[in-house]
């Protein structure tokens, strides 16, 4: 058998060290690289952070809110605020607010802020006059971002009575505390996935808070497990069961509804239930079924048609 | 199985799964290299059309990744049905990231992911740039071997003629 010189075995060893420290090179940047593009799908959606659309000073900001739920059993909440430039540069105006609900797993941040850019995206809306100002509230609608909570409506439990928390600890809070118009007229909630449901929950079960609801991809039938498979829960926060039960009295108020859902989405033949018991009733109901399934793309891509829906029918701004 | 053909298994399929990992990673951190870009290479990054990724990239960093780790491995010049596997393995492993990500990003039905994951072009493009690479790599090892021991030696593992025990006259 033969056997290689030494230079020549030195060279080969030479040759290896180099490509098992190229090897090394490669494989801590190539997953250092994937787990930036995992974490910026977590944190952004595919989005990317959000860039700002306009000079700073018609820039809006964000702030917290924090606050004390009883029906959270005392437990202190943080909802996210998005305050238009007017709300600082006239003190003495008021302002119309929506609130927006994240779907499950979700919070208001990743949702919202990171994912959909509500901030750059409402700043640019009401420089163009395309949307009135106003007070954007994104509350958390559970205890931490994976955690399903119970999508918004009241739980068995004492402490996750998340309806009560979204419909009266929260609501008071905002118009404690921030320049609102605290009337219905100029209060809308909307949100996506099981935010839609909560957000037609809120205006089929409380149609004296809110005149303008809005429902992005909702499945408007609640989670059995999420209330403990309580039946009479389950009806009680299912807008699919208490729609045409309920419309009447929406009617009523003069409510204005928009419901959208991809053309590929499960859920969307409860949309059209939905919207067909509220359509029957009288009550001004939009609905919309568009591509796309029950995705980002589409939430995103119908951003500024809600909220200039929002602005439409809610009472403006005023001294 | 011998304990060294079950070890020789296994790194395999850690190192299909990671190898796909760093490339993946490599292509997104080269998104921005412009050239014709090959759809969905990026499918989390779908939803803010950032998806695309030029076709160089996808075709040059998966060649050039398992390339270096067939050069690595031990006895590192894989036969071709070795390579054929470990490309069918790569293909496995990118449908199955494929489909996951589609679903995550589309919340789609899983059988929806999959069949959007089945019918998009960068699974077989890594798949088949692995192979590439794997082979070169082979190809570059055979080469090296032949010029290393030049004309006169024979390349290992070819018998040598056995030396003479003692001459005998003369």
């Amino acid at each position: 058998m033969s056997t290689l010189p030494s230079a020549s075995l030195h060279g080969l060893r030479w040759q290896r060290a180099a490509l098992a420290a190229l090897a090394l090179f490669v494989t801590a940047a190539g997953l250092a690289a994937f787990a930036r593009y995992v974490h910026d799908y977590i944190l952004y959606r595919g989005f990317g952070p959000p860039v700002a659309s306009v000079r700073p000073a018609i820039q809006g900001h964000l702030e917290t809110l924090a606050f004390g739920s009883v029906a959270l059993g005392g437990r202190t909440e943080r909802a996210l605020v998005y305050l238009p430039a007017a709300y600082r540069m006239d003190t003495s105006r008021r302002f119309p607010v929506v609130y927006l609900l994240h779907g499950t797993p979700g919070d208001p941040r990743t949702a919202f802020v990171n994912s959909l850019h509500i901030a750059p995206r409402l700043d640019l809306l009401i420089a163009r006059g395309l949307v009135r100002p106003l007070i954007v509230v994104m509350p958390p609608g559970s205890p931490s971002t994976y955690d399903r909570a119970t999508e918004w409506a009241d739980g068995r439990a004492p402490d996750a009575h998340w309806f009560r928390y979204l419909t009266h600890d929260l609501l008071h809070a905002v118009d404690g505390r921030l320049r609102t118009i605290r009337s219905p007229a100029a209060r809308g909630i909307g949100g996506y996935s099981s935010g839609a449901d909560a957000a037609l929950n809120a205006i089929l079960l409380r149609p004296h808070l809110y005149s303008v609801a809005e429902g992005w991809s909702g499945d408007y039938r609640q989670t059995p497990a999420t209330v403990g498979r309580d039946p009479a829960l389950v009806r009680r926060f299912s807008a699919l069961y208490t729609a045409p039960r309920r419309a009447a009295e929406l009617a009523a108020t003069g409510a204005h509804v928009y419901l959208y859902s991809g053309r590929r989405d499960r859920v969307l033949s409860n949309t059209l239930v939905v919207a067909g018991d509220l359509q029957v009733a009288q009550v001004h109901t939009l609905v919309d079924v568009t591509g796309g399934g029950h995705a980002w793309a589409l939430w995103s891509d119908r951003l500024d048609g809600a909220l200039r829906y929002f602005s439409d029918h809610l009472e403006a701004a005023r001294a | 199985m011998t304990p060294r053909r079950a070890l020789a298994v296994l790194a395999e399929l850690v190192a299909i799964p990671l190898g796909l990992a760093v490339s993946l990673g490599l292509m997104d951190a080269l998104r921005h290299v412009p050239g014709p870009q090959l759809a969905l290479a990026l499918p989390l990054r779908e939803t803010g059309h950032a998806d695309g990724v030029s076709a160089l990239v996808v075709a040059a960093v998966p060649a050039a990744v398992f390339a270096l780790g067939a050069a690595l491995a031990p006895g590192h010049r894989p036969s071709p049905p070795a390579a054929l596997l470990r490309a069918l393995g790569v293909l496995a492993w990118a449908l199955a990231l494929q489909a996951i990500s589609l679903q995550l990003v589309r919340q789609a039905a899983f059988g929806f992911a999959w069949r959007a994951a089945a019918t998009s072009a960068p699974p077989y493009a890594c798949a088949l740039a692995a192979l590439g690479g794997t082979a070169l790599a082979a190809l570059a090892a055979s080469s090296d071997r032949w010029r290393r021991h030049g004309t006169e030696e024979p390349p290992v593992g070819r018998a040598a003629a056995p030396a003479p025990l003692a001459k005998i006259g003369s």
